[in-house]
């Protein structure tokens, strides 16, 4: 039977790796085939863009990325006198150019070069900073008119609006090379794709062929962009790359100006964070080594009579059981009466532990005796008398005082303490059906 | 509520005293956070609930200041959220924690569930601690989606077009329920208001399934890699407070770091680019996908292409759209009979050779669906899609059954300490 079952493990097991096998296969045959339908370019719906974008390098990437200010400058030059023709930017407001290291004046004196119409007749006022980028159309139909059919895309969000799919496994790497700047890149590599159409591809008139181009291979808009269209005067190459370059940079900032900001700020959280990590790993790890050299016991348990008791919840709040503090008292006791403490509880040991050994029904608790409630209970604890096991082996004379000072001078024989703590001890349940059914709950849990 | 644990509460003073007898507050954060006691042997995976928890409470805080400064209208709603990433004082920030907060959510969760069904953690006395568990990752799903729609870019309305869509494939009601959704016959500045109510509300929900779901935990005490119970209270567990409560701190912080890794590095990462554009009813997204802890699902929806018909008439009785419907709830349905699918009685995968073998294979199958899902729903991707859709169906219905009965688990350690103590010598 056993011999049976351990061959059909071994067969079920060979099955399993099998079919991980399969799973494993089909994985690699269908990314095959994607590839393969890629490079042959007959897939029913072709992917696009038809190229992937063109990896510039940014001053704004990776973990230290910030602006370079001039960049930012002769992006928003090229905006203003080439793009801006046609896109607006709505998100964008003149005051926001001061981050691009203009002063105010500077700002105020972009903003009045603007008019806005004041709402009255066909008035107009000249633009102030609280103002966002003009929107060049009226409306989105007279925008369509006078573009062929397509409507320019507003410029605010475009650098995070366009990512190419990186692709599997690229987008993996991504995470940890903190690749970001799909969009600029797209940007980028779109002003400066356009090229001749491959043969046999017809083109409609007023569109481009760009096979950089993200929803098809051809494009409304025409090379925007020629050398030394726009005058820099930083030197910089007035060249379609350099001019593709900064606008994208630009395009960047204005869709996230916090961008510079955003990567400072996680640089030094990323510290924080780390540094923190290493102080939390050492001081769990001093911790959880106490509880090595202590062996497998609790740090907690402090007493013989409380690793006995092995903490007594109590089920109304109430009611309390042995305190640090009595416990401390305990320990502090002269030690003549901790040395009768201790024989008495060597000697009843004998049965509790037993059933302690079995894990149920003997919870060494004062308060487990019928007559003995609360209060008494506490002021029993409080004269260090907290256990059965405590007041089991008490002379009678003993017994009689200590019963006096906790103020149950008469009650304490009537009902029977002393031989209750022994009945306990000796391994019978509780008198009171209360306090049976504490020990029968605990003992219960104890079991499974 | 009686339990062994580490300690009993003691009040410290006068003060605390007066509290304790009239409302036991402070005692209850102690038995459930101070002397609750813990397996000694949990692992790095057990942090994951805690994880939780302090993303609920960062999702919960990040998103009332964000409702401060949100607009819930189709004119306002986009241009609100832009307002929030480029004017609020550290709008920027807090958006972007609240957005990827999701997404990192999701990756607890996921880590979270997976370990409960790699050690067995599901099963008796644990039920219902598991299908509250169940009931919270639904409600996390329903949140997530909402919360998407509310930036109100192309993929937040066209992802609520399709979602809502599934509910018209139910027969006879389905329409109503769709266009309760929705406020009207599509999506629109009702459904946004709603949604943005709901989006509020369910965090609270979530909340309060977890305080049941930490409740029942308390009731059962915690599982264990081994999946034996605790036999000796004392030489197997240990308080909550330090040992659990330094763990789970420094498995936060550590969680933090990967969180922050996105948030300041990588804050589209998990985004889709499209949804930087304004919402247009008339303009549709060459592919709309959902978020990316959807796509699993989302692939088992769209592998559903056919009809189910009473052979030889033609009768169609459940049509794909529906079956996909099916298939999709099906595949989170399924797990709240986890426990009773899974006949093995053993709970822990360390002794069950062969169900640990089936296990990593149901979360590679997880994961290609997930691939799956991204992807265009046409030729070979469809088809990868039915085989591994009817492959996670199969682990729950056929596999998890059979191995219960036919395994034949490894030695068991008769207790906790002893497998520690194995454990050392190995």
């Amino acid at each position: 039977m056993g011999h049976g079952k351990m061959k059909l493990n071994k067969i079920v097991s060979t099955l399993a790796g099998t079919l991980a096998a399969t799973l494993a296969g089909l994985c690699v045959a269908f990314s095959l085939s994607v590839t393969s339908s890629f490079a042959s370019g007959d897939d029913e719906t072709p992917h696009y863009p038809l190229k992937h974008p063109k990896e510039a390098s940014w001053s704004f990437a990776g973990p230290l990325g910030h602006w370079d200010i001039g960049q930012l400058q002769r992006g928003l030059k090229v905006y203003k006198e080439v793009c801006s023709g046609c896109h607006s930017m709505d998100l964008v407001a003149f005051r926001n150019l001061t981050a691009l290291g203009y002063s105010d004046k500077q700002v105020k004196a972009f903003a009045a070069e603007y008019d806005f119409p004041t709402g009255v007749d066909d008035e107009t006022r000249s633009g102030k900073i609280t103002d966002r980028f003009p929107n060049p159309f009226a409306s989105k139909e007279e925008a369509k008119e006078s573009n062929n059919g397509a409507v320019p895309p507003d410029f605010s969000l475009m650098a995070k609006a366009r990512a190419p799919e990186r692709g599997f496994p690229t987008f993996v790497f991504d995470i940890f090379t903190l690749y970001a700047e799909n969009g600029p890149d797209y940007i980028y590599s779109l002003l400066t794709g356009y090229e001749d159409a491959p043969a046999g591809r017809e083109i409609d008139e007023g569109l481009h062929y760009n096979p950089y181009f993200i929803a098809g291979d051809v494009l409304a808009m025409a090379a925007p962009l020629s050398d030394d269209l726009v005058d820099y005067d930083d030197g910089s190459p007035q060249t379609v790359d350099q001019y593709s370059k900064d606008i994208s940079a630009f395009l960047m900032w204005a869709a996230e100006p916090h961008l510079a900001e955003r990567k400072s700020m996680g640089f030094k959280v990323l510290i924080f964070l780390a540094i923190f990590a290493a102080l939390l790993y050492f001081v769990k790890k001093q911790v959880w080594a106490g509880l090595k050299t202590e062996g497998a016991g609790n740090a907690r348990s402090t007493t013989p009579a409380a690793s006995l008791v092995s903490a007594t919840p109590k089920t109304t709040s109430a009611k309390t059981t042995v305190s640090k503090k009595v416990v401390a008292k305990k320990v502090a006791a002269p030690t003549v009466k901790a040395k009768a403490k201790k024989a008495s509880a060597t000697k009843a040991k004998k049965p509790a532990a037993k059933r302690l050994k079995a894990g149920v029904d003997f919870i060494d608790d004062i308060e487990l005796v019928d007559g003995i409630g609360a209060t008494i209970a506490k002021r029993l604890q409080g004269e260090g008398y907290g256990t059965l096991t405590s007041i089991a082996k008490l002379s009678g004379k003993k017994m009689a005082e200590v019963a006096d000072s906790v103020g149950a001078s008469k009650r304490y024989e009537r009902e029977e303490w002393q031989v209750q703590a022994r009945e306990m001890i000796a391994g019978k349940p509780p008198r009171a059906k209360v306090d049976q059914d504490t020990v029968a709950r605990l003992s219960a849990k104890a079991k499974k | 509520m009686a339990h062994e644990q580490h300690g009993i509460y003691e009040p410290k003073n006068g003060f605390m005293q007066w509290i304790d007898v009239r409302l036991p507050l402070p005692r209850l954060v102690y038995d459930s956070f101070v002397a609750y006691p813990v397996p000694k042997n949990l692992n790095g995976w057990y942090t994951f609930g805690g994880i939780l928890s302090i993303m609920l409470v960062v999702q919960i805080i990040t998103g009332i200041v964000l409702a401060m400064h949100f607009a819930a209208s189709t004119q306002l709603a986009f241009n609100s959220v832009e307002t929030i990433m480029r004017d609020v004082n550290y709008g920027w920030l807090i958006r972007r924690i609240h957005a990827n907060g999701a997404s990192m959510f999701f990756v607890a969760v996921y880590i979270h569930m997976f370990r409960g069904m790699y050690y067995g953690s599901y099963k008796a006395p644990r039920e219902i601690l598991w299908i509250l568990g169940v009931i919270i990752f639904l409600l996390m799903m329903a949140a997530a989606f909402m919360g998407y729609v509310l930036p109100w870019g192309q993929m937040s309305f066209w992802g609520a077009t399709v979602i809502t869509g599934f509910f018209s494939a139910i027969p006879l009601i389905g329409t109503g329920i769709q266009e309760l959704l929705l406020g009207g016959y599509a999506v629109g500045n009702p459904t946004l208001n709603r949604f943005f109510s709901l989006h509020y509300l369910l965090p609270f929900m979530i909340a309060g399934v977890v305080v049941l779901h930490v409740w029942a935990l308390h009731v059962t005490g915690q599982s264990n890699p081994t999946g034996v119970e605790v036999k000796n209270f004392r030489k197997e567990t240990v308080p909550f407070t330090p040992y659990a409560t330094l763990k789970d701190a420094l498995a936060m912080v550590l969680f933090f770091i990967v969180f922050a890794w996105f948030v300041f590095y990588l804050p589209d990462y998990m985004g889709h680019p499209d949804n930087y554009i304004p919402a247009d009813p008339l303009v549709t997204p060459a592919h709309i996908v959902p978020e990316w802890y959807f796509l699993p699902f989302y692939a088992i929806l769209r592998a559903i292409t056919f009809n189910i018909e009473i052979p030889f008439t033609g009768i169609v009785l459940i049509d794909s759209k529906l079956g996909g419907v099916i298939a999709m709830f099906g595949s989170i349905i399924v797990l709240f009979f986890l426990p009773w699918l899974d006949t093995s009685k053993v709970r822990s995968a360390r002794y069950r050779p062969l169900f640990r073998q089936f296990f990593w294979i149901f979360a590679g199958v997880c994961v290609a669906l997930g691939y799956l899902g991204s992807r265009p729903a046409e030729g070979i991707y469809t088809l990868l899609s039915q085989i591994f859709t009817a492959y996670y169906f199969g682990h729950f219905l056929i596999i998890l059954p059979l191995l219960g009965w036919k395994e034949k688990p490894s030695a068991i350690p008769a207790s906790i300490a002893d497998a520690v103590l194995a454990d050392k010598k190995a």
